[in-house]
């Protein structure tokens, strides 16, 4: 939980930019050690005096900004570490390969829907009725 | 048929000239500086719009207590100012959460018609988007997107009230894309 000593303290151990980086991302001011960084430079840490459930997050490497709109979302943490932030796993997946993408796999993104690189559903199968033109018969 | 000859014509020369005179660029990138101020506009329009998003309670099936969920202590969608209307009136998007059968449909096109502009759709679970499992079934529309256009699909069965949150968080990207006083500058 967030209170005024705790954002204090939180100030001069993060630092003033990456106090106001939590603040306006997280909304709370939160110390802890770093466990690994993603491909996308998304940051994991854990701090185990943190209450259950909140004692392992990620600081993202985008930001919310108004006037630019990058914004960072959930869909932006791969599978593995998706798997260390929920409790699937008990190691990072530094050590813990168990949920580490296959080589045959095809590469993680995040969710691409509504930008131009969205999936798009295609038919390969053979249509079972086909399209006919309509022609007016001429008048008598 | 002379007739339609006749008319043809300068009709596609009208139309070749209309879209070769005008591309200024995609809508997200201004073209000169009254599109810079008015983008920053639509962006504080923006704001405002997915900031307050009130929902259409349109509970038809099980899918409904999931959005009760979205609701409820846990996902507590009223942090991102997500308040449930009663009134068409009052509110901006339209939940439909469940098995759009037959007799309820022109109830749900007039709820829709009743809705001011702007107005979004979420189409809530498998049987909302396409049917689901009634999808063979003599009383059942087979998506409700054959009676209101959706915005945002959300598949499942009933999908999570976490999955319904995250189709929130879609519409709310889809929303940010809008230039509503770019697009009137440029017509």
């Amino acid at each position: 939980m967030s209170s005024l000593p705790r954002t204090i303290k939180g100030f001069f151990a993060l630092g003033p930019a990456r106090f106001m980086r939590q603040l306006n991302n997280m909304g709370d001011t939160k110390v802890g050690t770093l466990v690994g960084v993603d491909k996308f430079g998304n940051k994991y840490f854990e701090n185990y005096n943190e209450s259950y459930g909140r004692n392992r997050w990620v600081e993202f490497a985008r930001e919310d900004s108004f006037f630019t709109r990058t914004e960072y979302n959930a869909s932006q943490v791969p599978a593995e570490w998706h798997g260390w932030l929920h409790r699937m796993l008990q190691e990072p997946p530094t050590t813990d390969k168990t949920m580490a993408a296959p080589s045959w796999g095809i590469e993680f993104t995040e969710n691409l829907s509504g930008s131009p690189k969205a999936y798009k559903s295609y038919n390969t199968t053979k249509p079972k009725f086909s399209e006919w033109s309509p022609k007016v018969a001429k008048r008598a | 048929m002379c007739l339609a000859n006749n008319t043809a014509t300068p009709q596609t020369r009208a139309m070749s000239t209309a879209v070769a005179k005008s591309y200024p660029g995609p809508i997200s990138q201004p073209a000169n500086a009254v599109e810079y101020v008015l983008s920053t506009v639509d962006k504080i329009i923006n704001w405002g719009r997915e900031g307050s998003v009130w929902p259409m309670t349109f509970g038809l099936a099980c899918c409904a207590v999931e959005m009760m969920h979205m609701a409820a202590g846990r996902y507590d969608q009223d942090r991102l100012g997500i308040v449930f209307r009663a009134s068409p009136r009052q509110s901006d998007v339209m939940i439909v959460a469940g098995t759009l059968t037959n007799k309820m449909a022109p109830a749900l096109r007039k709820v829709y018609d009743q809705m001011p502009e702007p107005r979004w759709v979420i189409s809530m679970g498998s049987c909302a988007n396409g049917g689901g499992y009634y999808h063979y079934s003599y009383s059942v529309v087979r998506g409700c997107d054959r009676i209101v256009p959706v915005d945002i699909y959300v598949p499942g069965c009933p999908p999570t009230s976490e999955a319904l949150l995250y189709g929130v968080l879609q519409l709310q990207k889809k929303m940010r894309r809008n230039r509503v006083t770019t697009m009137w500058y440029r017509k």
